[in-house]
């Protein structure tokens, strides 16, 4: 019995260390001024934090940039990878295990080591400074994951659902938009979520890629608020924005884990 | 069987293979090209002087190289080892804790992987801070000298190790649950009646069955934790005294606040051979098949 209660304190201690900087956060974030010595629960609780975050200049419009990068880069997402989960799962073609393979390895060069070049690469092309530049970006970040989510989910469509199909003289591209793209829907919903969730919290790419400042993205943007003032931090701006960052993280969990958990054991996470 | 043009299944794929080619192949050959040339801010977009391996012979020959790779050892140790110790311990408590238990532990585990990145920097500059971080009110409390955790060489990396783990952690716990999954019920009720204490069960039933799944964790959080500078940079900037410059924000800093774009690209170049050792790595280990149809 003693071992369980070890257990479950090791749970619980954990969980501690993850809530610590979220409670410590939004009790920040709460509070009127941020008082020395700090409060440990807001004695006069205020929105005054969020109110001058959403009334800071730039942070409305970045919140907007950040919203449509993010729900458009997700949407391309789901079309490409779905398009190529098929390809793999279900079209016959030379080489297929070479181009799979080769999409697994991007999956280990996370796209922060390609930033310098990409740079060049861009500014060459007109691409800085241009949202569209930063959606293609993250289509490579989401493509290993959500093309295995494609992948192996089309491998489970039955295959007498498929032979079917093929004797009703359905060809490759109307059995993919009639029978997988609409038995899909848990797929389509985890690779998603996934997308939008990697899109709305990039900093890197957003932050170096765009410099103007109508254009820019809302984590950016917040990083450019708390810093307003040379020498000190804007910690209430800092602990509101974060929460503000936090809330779509936090609906994902709400409404979206079990597609998450579905989604990661199909995405070869595994 | 085949009755479609074998044009139909390079339409579908033409996109995604499109993007990679583009972002990855065509861009890390113009990496090379930056390598051999030289590429300020100031020529960016005009021509470059060619110079060979002069780049490499001025990355290799600045001290800051190597106390950057030296940082870079320390974080990527630090960072990996604890994140996959507390990743496997959790991990495996959520397997053997009852299911109420662990449904009601799990989404609160998960939620720091959900965050972005600037979540993670921003929360732990608010815990740690001087005046108004919870850690010095505790501190204080206690009748201590306040800390300036930022503000100390030492410190400044342990706060970014322990950040990167807070926000590292759930995607380990993440990647071997599933591997838990493969441990049968059947050996835990076995082990149960012939009496064998959990830490018995632990290191001589489950850890044998999960060596596989912690290497390939183990490979995949070091290329993380390797490549890992953005919370760094949301941290402390590579400061204090460029204690925490780990070697890919030295290329980074070099690149975009001094100007010095090749000498970036060839700290990218660098960074990327020692990646494609941990790839080749994973590649054995996690056994992906390149041959056969």
């Amino acid at each position: 019995m003693s071992e369980k209660f070890t257990r479950i304190g090791i749970l619980i201690s954990y969980a501690l260390f993850t809530l610590l900087p979220i409670y410590w956060v939004g009790t920040l974030s709460f509070q009127k001024e941020i008082t020395f010595p700090p409060q440990l629960i807001p004695n006069d609780p205020s929105i005054n934090h969020y109110v001058r975050l959403f009334t800071t200049r730039g942070i409305p419009s970045s919140i907007l940039n950040s919203l449509m990068v993010a729900l458009t880069s997700a949407l391309i997402s789901v079309v490409i990878c779905s398009m190529a989960g098929y390809a793999f799962s279900q079209l016959k073609m030379k080489g297929k295990k070479i181009v799979f393979g080769l999409v697994l390895i991007t999956q280990l060069l996370p796209p922060a080591l390609n930033i310098i070049p990409t740079y060049s690469v861009f500014s060459e092309l007109g691409l800085l400074n241009n949202r569209l530049g930063l959606i293609l970006l993250y289509q490579l970040a989401n493509m290993p994951l959500n093309i295995f989510l494609f992948t192996n989910y089309f491998d489970t469509v039955e295959d007498p659902i498929v032979e079917a199909a093929i004797v009703d003289g359905a060809g490759p591209v109307k059995r993919f938009f009639s029978i997988f793209l609409p038995l899909s829907k848990p797929a389509v919903i985890a690779g998603y979520l996934f997308a939008f969730r990697f899109s709305w919290m990039e900093y890197l790419y957003a932050s170096t890629f765009i410099r103007e400042r109508s254009k820019t993205l809302f984590p950016a943007m917040l990083r450019l608020a708390v810093r307003s003032n040379r020498y000190t931090y804007d910690y209430g701006i800092m602990a509101a924005g974060a929460i503000i960052l936090l809330i779509p993280a936090i609906g994902i969990l709400v409404f979206g884990q079990k597609y998450l958990q579905a989604g990661l054991q199909l995405g070869g996470v595994d | 069987m085949r009755r479609y043009s074998a044009l139909i299944p390079i339409l579908f794929l033409l996109p995604a293979i499109g993007i990679l080619f583009f972002l990855q192949v065509f861009v890390w050959s113009w990496n090379i090209n930056m390598v051999l040339h030289d590429v300020t801010f100031m020529n960016i977009n005009r021509a470059w002087e060619f110079v060979g391996l002069q780049n490499f012979i001025d990355l290799f020959t600045d001290p800051t190289t190597y106390a950057s790779l030296k940082n870079t050892a320390i974080f990527t140790v630090g960072s990996v080892s604890l994140q996959m110790f507390l990743g496997t311990t959790i991990s495996y408590l959520l397997y053997r804790a009852d299911s109420t238990i662990e449904k009601f532990f799990r989404p609160i585990i998960i939620i720091p992987w959900l965050s972005s990145v600037v979540v993670a920097a921003f929360s732990w500059e608010l815990v740690v801070a001087k005046e108004i971080g919870i850690i010095n009110r505790a501190i204080a409390a206690l009748g201590f000298e306040r800390i300036e955790f930022l503000g100390g060489t030492n410190t400044a990396m342990g706060v970014v190790i322990v950040a990167s783990i807070w926000w590292g952690t759930p995607f380990v716990v993440l990647l071997l649950s599933s591997a838990m999954t493969s441990i049968s019920p059947q050996l835990v009720e076995v082990a149960k009646v012939d009496g064998a204490s959990e830490w018995i069960f632990f290191t001589r039933v489950a850890l044998p069955i999960l060596v596989p799944f912690l290497l390939v964790a183990l490979i995949l959080t070091t290329v993380w934790a390797f490549n890992q500078y953005a919370l760094i940079l949301l941290l402390t900037d590579g400061g204090p005294l460029n204690a925490t410059r780990v070697f890919p924000l030295h290329g980074y800093q070099r690149a975009f606040n001094s100007g010095q774009f090749s000498y970036g690209a060839t700290v990218s170049m660098v960074s990327m051979v020692m990646n494609m050792i941990l790839v080749y790595l994973y590649i054995r280990v996690s056994g992906v098949e390149f041959a056969g149809n």
